[in-house]
């Protein structure tokens, strides 16, 4: 995270957004929201480490969609995103609950997506 | 109506109510924890319900899953709000297979009930962890 504004913002601040750049396909986002050893996790990995609680997915399942898992540091998370927006444009999202709660944030919304 | 619950009264509230509700299966304890016009925004087959229809889920989860067990891996609170990053497991009856879900709620207290909750959730899977 950089620039002195951001400093300043809760984390339910800075998880809306992110997710207005991400809306945005703003490729700065990544850089701007993410420290360098981001780990990112998109639906389940296929080998869950059993501490961490995040479910599994199948082998089969990653293969059709190669995005799944977990995607470590910045460059794979814009990868990750690149890919996304090849393939998604987000049309709309809607009522967005950001509760944030000392160093956690969770937000629950929803996009509409229109493949490209 | 705000709630007066702090965030360490609701994180402790929603806790007990999934002990209850899924782990005890008490599932008529929905009636005591929820507020009488409770919206569940996201109740069976992703339709709205209200708590006699999550009552009636419950009921039906219990027999279709009777090992059913629910372990609450992290709860985040502010304001009037709950989230929680859930799992749950259980033994599918039919093939002996050891399955689990996972899943995220959000909650909303009204005074000292829940009047509303939207939750998403993984599709079942195989659990390949140790339980």
């Amino acid at each position: 995270m950089s620039g002195p504004k951001q400093a300043r913002c809760s984390g339910g601040d800075l998880i809306s957004q992110y997710l207005e750049a991400v809306s945005r396909k703003d490729e700065t986002a990544v850089d701007r929201f993410f420290d360098p050893d981001i780990e990112y996790t998109v639906n389940g990995v296929v080998f869950p480490d059993p501490a961490s609680g995040v479910p599994s997915i199948s082998p089969d399942l990653q293969q059709v969609f190669p995005w799944f898992g977990v995607h470590r540091g910045r460059a794979a998370v814009k990868a990750f995103l690149a890919r996304l927006h090849q393939n998604l444009e987000v049309m709309a999202y809607g009522p967005r609950t950001v509760v944030s709660d000392g160093e956690k944030a969770a937000v629950f919304g929803w996009f509409r997506l229109r493949a490209l | 109506m705000p709630t007066h619950l702090t965030p360490a009264e609701m994180k402790d509230f929603v806790r007990r109510h999934f002990e209850d509700f899924v782990n005890n299966r008490r599932a008529d304890v929905i009636f005591q924890n929820m507020s009488p016009d409770f919206l569940d925004h996201d109740g069976p087959g992703g339709q709205p319900t209200d708590a006699k229809g999550d009552e009636a889920m419950m009921l039906g989860m219990y027999k279709a899953m009777p090992d059913l067990h629910l372990t609450i891996r992290e709860m985040i609170a502010e304001n009037d709000r709950v989230i929680c990053r859930n799992i749950w497991r259980w033994t599918d009856p039919s093939s002996g297979k050891k399955m689990q879900m996972h899943g995220f709620v959000l909650w909303r207290f009204e005074g000292a009930k829940i009047a509303e909750r939207w939750a998403t959730v993984t599709p079942p899977a195989e659990d390949h962890l140790t339980w």
